[in-house]
């Protein structure tokens, strides 16, 4: 077995990160392992390539806060690894991983998961239709590549996420033709946002250039259907009642290239379900998210802590609070002993707590309607790995699958090479809705090893190295 | 400025077709800014795929990348002399 480092992090975004610096400097051994090709996560994403002159330069603040922590992390002499996909985790913190694409195996005495979140996306009739794409992937083309995903977007679903893209996406000189957003911004929470004046700024800057614009934002509306032969050309809209369900008779066209769309966030849970950590369900806190202590960021197996979206959906300034609080704490129970880590992890759990209860009025304002599942028809694609339709989700739901799990068992649907992370919160929905189930009895695929498809000399090398029998 | 980016332009292959891209930019912004929009089809219907989630989540992405099939193009930099195929059954 390899020699135990003091301390692993998985994943290099703004919690990761945090905790990387955190611990180093109260003297602790520290490899952060991110799947990437460059670190910074999605909230931190770094310019892969040459920034062209006379191109806006999108989130250039954000770009440069998180060029400075990642030279922060590594200055202090933190090591991170790029392209290190985590496939499993073993009793005793044993990580295994595939580092650019090499097997290896990492032993260490505490864990951090600082995993993230990914775009929570909805089937919909066309959604696999090249020119259909994530918000997230709009960001990662623009902001990483330098290269414009569409000459006119629609950007659809629920979240101040769209307005951050949609704004994004009009500087790069994207027509944006509306925003679709399924909330109706409950006005009733405006008197929770009033406490915090600092984040108003914030909105306004996003909000202000698309009204200027005079981008159509559609409060209260859905996506009915992405239409195109090849790729998309036009999608369909329609307001939702009461109930969340969409209005057909009111239903309309626009034109676009583009159809950016998601629902908020869905946590990355699948290395912490692992770990065996103790899971909670809250749809507009990300679905499943690994339960934490909240003084220590430490999650129900001892040495293993959690920070930023894995521990609950919360933004990038709750996960650098909470990664500091968790690299503070691992340091901690490692025995380190210093007079002021007790003081800065004292004002960080006061900082978080603020931070947080913005975090809950956002989620709560901008929690998906119910209604949304309504717009698939029998072909929809529900899982695109594959390629299931929901006539034979419906097929097995008759014939007595219930859950998630025994759907996919008779279906297939979440089996593909997502492993049910892109499909999972629409079967979810979907079989709730057919059924009368709430979410929680539906539940989630488990997640198994390996998290992600690796090659399997991989495997065998981890294993080796292990000495683990498969 | 990402601590790894590297610079100047990189020649790689596009089913055998040369093609420029910068280096270190993803596969996926290459080939689309080279105008590909087809990256692989499904097996069960033949259906066009392309990037879709864009940080390495959804595998809908696949390309085949100096022989090894299932490579995410969202998540594979672009490096000098890469052989990439598009275009085939689940990349």
């Amino acid at each position: 077995m390899s020699q135990a480092i003091d301390l692993a992090v998985i994943g290099a975004g703004p919690a990761g990160l945090a905790a990387a610096l955190e611990a180093r400097r109260l003297g602790l051994e520290v490899l952060v392992l991110d799947e990437g090709p460059v670190p910074g996560g999605q909230y931190y994403r770094q310019p892969h390539v040459p920034v062209r002159d006379g191109v806006h330069r999108l989130g250039r603040h954000q770009q440069s806060a998180g060029a400075a922590l990642i030279e922060d992390v590594l200055s202090a002499g933190a090591t991170i690894w790029s392209q290190a996909t985590v496939w499993g985790l073993f009793p005793d913190r044993r990580i295994a991983l595939e580092h650019e694409g090499i097997g290896k195996e990492i032993v260490t005495r505490r864990l951090i998961l600082a995993t993230g979140a990914h775009d929570r996306t909805l089937a919909f009739p066309g959604w696999t239709l090249p020119g259909v794409v994530t918000p997230g992937a709009v960001q990662s083309l623009m902001k990483s590549d330098q290269v414009m995903p569409g000459r006119q977007a629609v950007v659809a679903g629920c979240g101040p996420f769209l307005l951050v893209v949609a704004s994004q996406l009009l500087a790069w000189g994207v027509k944006v033709a509306a925003v679709i957003e399924s909330t109706r911004w409950n006005w009733n929470a405006f008197g929770g946002f009033l406490q915090f004046a600092e984040r108003w700024r914030e909105l306004f800057g996003y909000l202000g250039p698309l009204l200027r614009a005079g981008v159509p934002i559609l409060r209260g509306h859905a996506v009915l259907e992405a239409q195109g032969s090849d790729r998309v050309e036009a999608v369909s809209v329609a307001p939702l009642d009461a109930r969340g369900q969409p209005v057909l008779e009111r239903r309309r066209e626009i034109a676009a290239d583009l159809l950016a769309v998601a629902h908020g966030f869905r946590v990355v849970s699948e290395l912490s379900s692992i770990a065996g950590c103790a899971h909670d369900f809250d749809e507009t806190r990300g679905g499943y998210f690994c339960r934490t202590d909240p003084d220590t960021c430490e999650t129900t197996v001892p040495g293993v802590f959690a920070a930023g979206e894995t521990a609950g959906f919360a933004g990038a300034r709750v996960a650098l609070l909470a990664g500091r609080i968790a690299g503070i704490s691992a340091a901690k129970s490692l025995g380190v002993k210093q007079s002021d880590a007790a003081l800065r992890l004292e004002e960080t759990r006061h900082a978080r707590e603020r931070e947080q209860r913005f975090a809950n009025l956002v989620n709560r304002t901008f929690a998906p309607p119910p209604g949304l599942v309504s717009v698939i028809t029998d072909d929809t694609v529900i899982c695109r790995c594959e390629e299931v339709p929901a006539l034979e989700v419906g097929k097995a739901v008759a014939a007595g699958a219930r859950t998630a799990t025994a759907v996919k068992m008779w279906t297939r649907c979440g089996m593909g090479r997502c492993q049910g992370r892109i499909c999972g919160w629409t079967l979810n929905r979907y079989v709730a809705s057919l059924t009368g189930a709430s979410a929680a009895d539906v539940g989630q695929n488990t997640p198994r090893i390996p998290a992600k498809p690796v090659r399997l000399d991989s495997v065998l090398a981890g294993a080796e190295a292990a000495k683990i029998w498969i | 400025m990402g601590a790894n980016m590297s610079s100047g332009l990189a020649t790689i292959t596009v089913n055998g077709q040369p093609m420029a891209a910068p280096s270190g930019q993803s596969l996926a912004g290459a080939l689309l800014a080279a105008r590909h929009d087809v990256f692989r089809r499904t097996r069960r219907n033949g259906k066009p795929r392309t990037i879709f989630c864009g940080i390495g989540v959804c595998y809908d992405c696949l390309v085949t990348v100096d022989g090894v099939a299932g490579r995410r193009a969202c998540m594979t930099p672009v490096r000098e002399g890469m052989s990439v195929r598009i275009g085939g059954v689940d990349g």
